[in-house]
């Protein structure tokens, strides 16, 4: 390996290539796609998904390129796919590749359609830090979570982002790699808080999408957004992550983000759900998986089996899956509150 | 577990290095000028990098002199030397002319009095290791823990065996010893045992001899060489001296920089990780990571010294040593229960200071235990990855990996401090996997594990003070009920040892009467109030607390959930 860099990012999907983008204004990226036919087309056309390739990015469909050529690794491949591809890479990789995946999902050892809230074990549900842990042989891990809406990066508009690690040389490296004048990055050392946090906010954002779709403003707006994030603490918490995390930019500054945005995928869920049409429809139209759907699949698990407080998760649940009116969901959701406010802070 | 398995009259076995004078530890010794300068400089060269102005060494050194005036005047030993006063007074001088410009004697400056700080520091830690003490006390020992092991029930010694056993029929060793002797001749092995007792230091270093293997080098609380006897041994025996009132950063980077440097020059040491006892009777949970540290560290620097290929290695071998009684149980519960809820130092006491003391100490202990067992875990890199045979590491997925790797990045070895913290986490963690997974379930662990759990469950668990605080009069249950308790938790044990979670005694396959039988008579055998007492078909205690001690040696298991 010489000294003079260049990064790897897992994924050729419309985060995945703002990712590569992002990185290849400061060295060279690799970045690995797994179709043939998608590798050459973008290496020929020098265009992907509408937006152009960076001249710095190269794709290929060789993981013994990209582990040879490159110590640090960004995988940004959806939760549903993670594993498999984390286990395609894992003879490649040793103890001195770091990674730092963005990948706002969680993996999950049992089939999430047929698991027993009751029966199932905490520990069978993966971070994706915890899965590369897992299945290879890296130790220096780390996430990039935070408002980091495609689209908007691909565009080149400010934003700012969190690099979680236990390891501080990952946050360093991380940040060096991805520096930029209108990209800011923190660091975190609390990885389980900042993943939870990218990850629990998807289903608030299909709820944000569905207040949105019925024609609600911005007064329910900011009690959704903050109750949610209430609700994302308490998940968290069940689940061993402190509350910090979530009052960050990854947490709050994320939820904003997804919840204002049409252009989220879990947003759109909730809003044309909100219009009247039919999941299956809604989701067969995406193409691309929303992670929010998974992530209320698996939140309801957790939160049935933790006992933690989440009546909006339960109710999106009912709407989405169990035919409950979206209108009576609304009403149920009024009803419920709390007399303090701000009370998580106590947690 | 693979390798050769050893019988009982095997023991002890050869020495994998014959001549004593190729003993890392004998080298050390012999060389000890250099070692010494050695460490000295790599303290100071740690201590330089953290306070890297002259300024904030000096804030340090006024913390260190601070803490050393307290020290002196509240808690002085017999152990420490005379002119201890003296030296810090004069230390205290130099440090107020630091300030004067004009009374400033030549040559003295921040660098210089940390200088003879250090220097008073590694003297008095460094041992050393003298071949004719060595032969001496191995030639005695055997026969002293022998006989006394190995004794008929007689009127000096109570033994539950009613035959004559051999020590090695009493004392079962389980893991791979053949492993660990080959590996301690291709690199350095550093043993980490739990930590119930006073006795652990020399059980272990006697231990590690039977095994063949070279002495071992490892700390001692410094109150234990104000004791005549031992004192003579133990510095001669390669143990260093550890004085846990001394918290300052200059000591304790000393103390770690003896056991780098000591590990890079191959001394096979061992670590009590705990720190002190374990207090409440639990397997250890939260390591110390200091000293283990020393061992990330020291293989760090081996890949900085020597090409890949030749970089000797250090492996890591935890090892439980399970007592049936801990005779300081009485004091450690005390002390427990005393500091629960409460973030406060505990007191180091001075418990053995005098010959006298400690010899009734190691009587008793000798004479009252009936067996005792010890295994031996994973051997494993600094990482936790287990070793093979030839101590080649793989990974928990069983990809066979350079341990190099960990200490570099994007092509190059880098020094991260930070990151070898995390490292030393991950082997902590993974000290603890091994302590409960090769924890041995005596009888008497299950049998006081069993009833405090039903007495809990009799007060519909309330707080545990209230219910310590229960007259013991007052406590009693159905023999039918423990024995049916006791039976749950053996089957249970029995699942948990075919899948490899626990290690289980042979008498835990025994039948239910004669398990509450053996573990009653052994736990039993040393207090004076019995933490288990049986009359008719009561089964009651004379001691809650002691019961509770031992009944936590099974916490952790999840076993309460099967009551």
């Amino acid at each position: 390996m010489s000294t003079e860099k260049t990064v790897g990012v897992i994924g050729a999907g419309s985060f995945g290539s703002a990712v590569s983008n992002l990185l290849a204004e400061n060295q060279k990226v690799l970045l690995y796609e797994r179709k043939t036919e998608v590798v050459e087309q973008m290496n020929r056309e020098r265009k992907h998904r509408g937006y152009e390739i960076h001249p710095n990015v190269s794709v290929t469909n060789s993981i013994e390129q990209i582990t040879s050529k490159c110590y640090l690794i960004f995988p940004v491949v959806p939760s549903q796919h993670f594993k498999e591809m984390i286990i395609d890479f894992s003879p490649y990789l040793r103890p001195d590749h770091l990674m730092i995946h963005a990948t706002k999902g969680l993996h999950c050892e049992f089939d999430i359609d047929k698991a027993d809230a009751k029966s199932i074990k905490l520990k069978d549900i993966k971070t994706m830090s915890e899965l590369i842990l897992q299945e290879t042989g890296i130790v220096r891990v780390g996430c990039l979570a935070g408002p980091n809406l495609a689209a908007e990066i691909m565009e080149k508009q400010p934003a700012a982002t969190v690099i979680a690690s236990r390891f501080d040389e990952v946050i360093r490296e991380g940040q060096s790699a991805l520096r930029s004048e209108r990209f800011q990055i923190y660091g975190n050392r609390d990885i389980l808080g900042i993943e939870l946090a990218g990850v629990l906010k998807n289903y608030v954002a299909i709820a944000s999408g569905a207040m949105s779709g019925l024609g609600y403003g911005e007064n329910t707006k900011g009690l959704l957004i903050t109750r949610g994030m209430a609700e994302m603490i308490y998940i968290g918490n069940a689940l061993g992550a402190d509350k910090k995390a979530f009052l960050g930019v990854a947490g709050i500054g994320d939820l904003i983000a997804t919840c204002s945005s049409p252009k989220s995928r879990n947003f759109t869920v909730g809003y044309r759900i909100a219009k009247g049409d039919k999941l299956e429809n809604i989701l067969t139209d995406l193409g691309e998986v929303a992670e929010g759907i998974r992530t209320l699949k698996i939140g309801k698990l957790i939160v049935e089996h933790t006992g933690a407080s989440a009546p909006l998760l339960q109710t999106i649940y009912k709407v989405l899956f169990e035919g409950l009116d979206m209108e009576r969901a609304v009403k149920l959701m009024m009803r419920y509150y709390v007399n303090a406010d701000a009370e998580y802070l106590d947690l | 577990m693979s390798g050769r398995n050893y019988h009982a009259n095997d023991y002890p076995l050869p020495y994998v290095i014959d001549d004593i004078r190729q003993w890392p530890i004998y080298k050390l010794s012999a060389d000890r000028e250099n070692f010494v300068h050695e460490v000295k400089t790599a303290a100071r060269a740690k201590l330089k990098e953290k306070f890297a102005t002259d300024k904030a060494l000096r804030e340090e050194l006024a913390k260190v002199l601070y803490m050393e005036r307290i020290r002196l005047t509240e808690k002085p030993w017999k152990a420490d030397p005379k002119d201890e006063r003296q030296f810090w007074s004069s230390i205290k001088s130099k440090f107020i002319k630091l300030d004067h410009v004009t009374e400033k004697p030549e040559g003295l400056n921040e660098d210089a009095l940390l200088d003879e700080i250090l220097n008073r520091y590694v003297n008095e830690i460094v041992g050393e290791f003298d071949v004719r003490a060595f032969k001496f006390a191995r030639a005695i020992l055997p026969q002293f823990f022998g006989r006394i092991f190995a004794a008929a029930p007689g009127q000096w010694f109570k033994t539950i065996a009613g035959n004559v056993k051999t020590l090695h029929e009493k004392i079962p060793i389980t893991g791979d010893v053949e492993k660990i002797r080959h590996l301690a001749t291709k690199g350095t092995v550093v043993v980490v045992p739990t930590h119930f007792s006073n006795m652990d230091s020399i059980m272990v270093g006697w231990l590690l001899n039977e095994l063949g293997l070279p002495a071992f080098t490892y700390g001692a609380g410094l109150n234990l060489f104000s004791i005549g006897m031992l004192s003579f041994f133990m510095s001669r025996l390669g143990a260093y001296k550890v004085d846990r009132r001394k918290k300052n950063t200059v000591y304790l980077e000393t103390l770690k920089s003896y056991s780098t440097v000591a590990l890079q020059r191959g001394a096979h040491s061992i670590f009590f990780p705990g720190g002190t006892r374990s207090r409440s009777g639990t397997l250890e949970r939260k390591l110390k990571l200091g000293l283990l540290g020393t061992a990330v560290e020291a293989q760090k620097l081996h890949y900085r010294n020597y090409p890949e290929e030749m970089a000797p290695k250090i492996y890591v071998v935890p090892c439980v040593i399970n007592y049936h009684f801990v005779l300081e149980a009485q004091g450690l519960i005390n002390d427990y229960l005393k500091e629960t809820g409460k973030e406060k130092f505990l007191r180091e006491n001075d418990e053995y200071s005098t010959s006298y003391k400690l010899a009734v100490f190691i009587l008793k202990f000798l004479s009252a235990s009936s067996s005792l067992s010890v295994s031996f875990g994973d051997v494993m890199d600094v990482l936790g990855n287990k070793v093979d045979a030839e101590g080649e590491s793989y990974n928990h997925l069983g990809q066979k990996i350079k341990v190099k790797n960990y200490f570099v990045t994007n092509g190059v070895l880098r020094d991260d401090e930070q990151r070898d913290a995390e490292y030393t986490r991950i082997l902590g963690e993974k000290i603890v996997e091994n302590y409960y997974t090769y924890n041995v379930v005596l009888t008497s662990h299950l049998v006081c594990f069993t009833v405090f759990e039903l007495l809990k469950k009799k007060y519909n668990n309330v707080d545990l003070f209230s219910l310590l605080r229960t007259p013991v009069e007052d406590i009693s249950l159905p023999y039918k009920e423990v024995t049916e308790g006791v039976n749950r938790l053996k089957e249970k044990l029995k699942l948990m040892y075919d899948a490899g979670d626990v290690l289980i005694s042979p008498e835990l396959r025994w039948n239910v009467d004669k398990i509450i039988e053996h573990g009653m008579k052994n736990i039993n055998l040393y207090h004076t109030a019995s933490p288990l007492t049986h009359e008719g078909d009561k089964i009651g205690t004379e001691d809650l607390k002691l019961l509770y001690y031992y009944h936590n040696r099974l916490e952790g298991y999840g076993l309460e959930k099967e009551l």
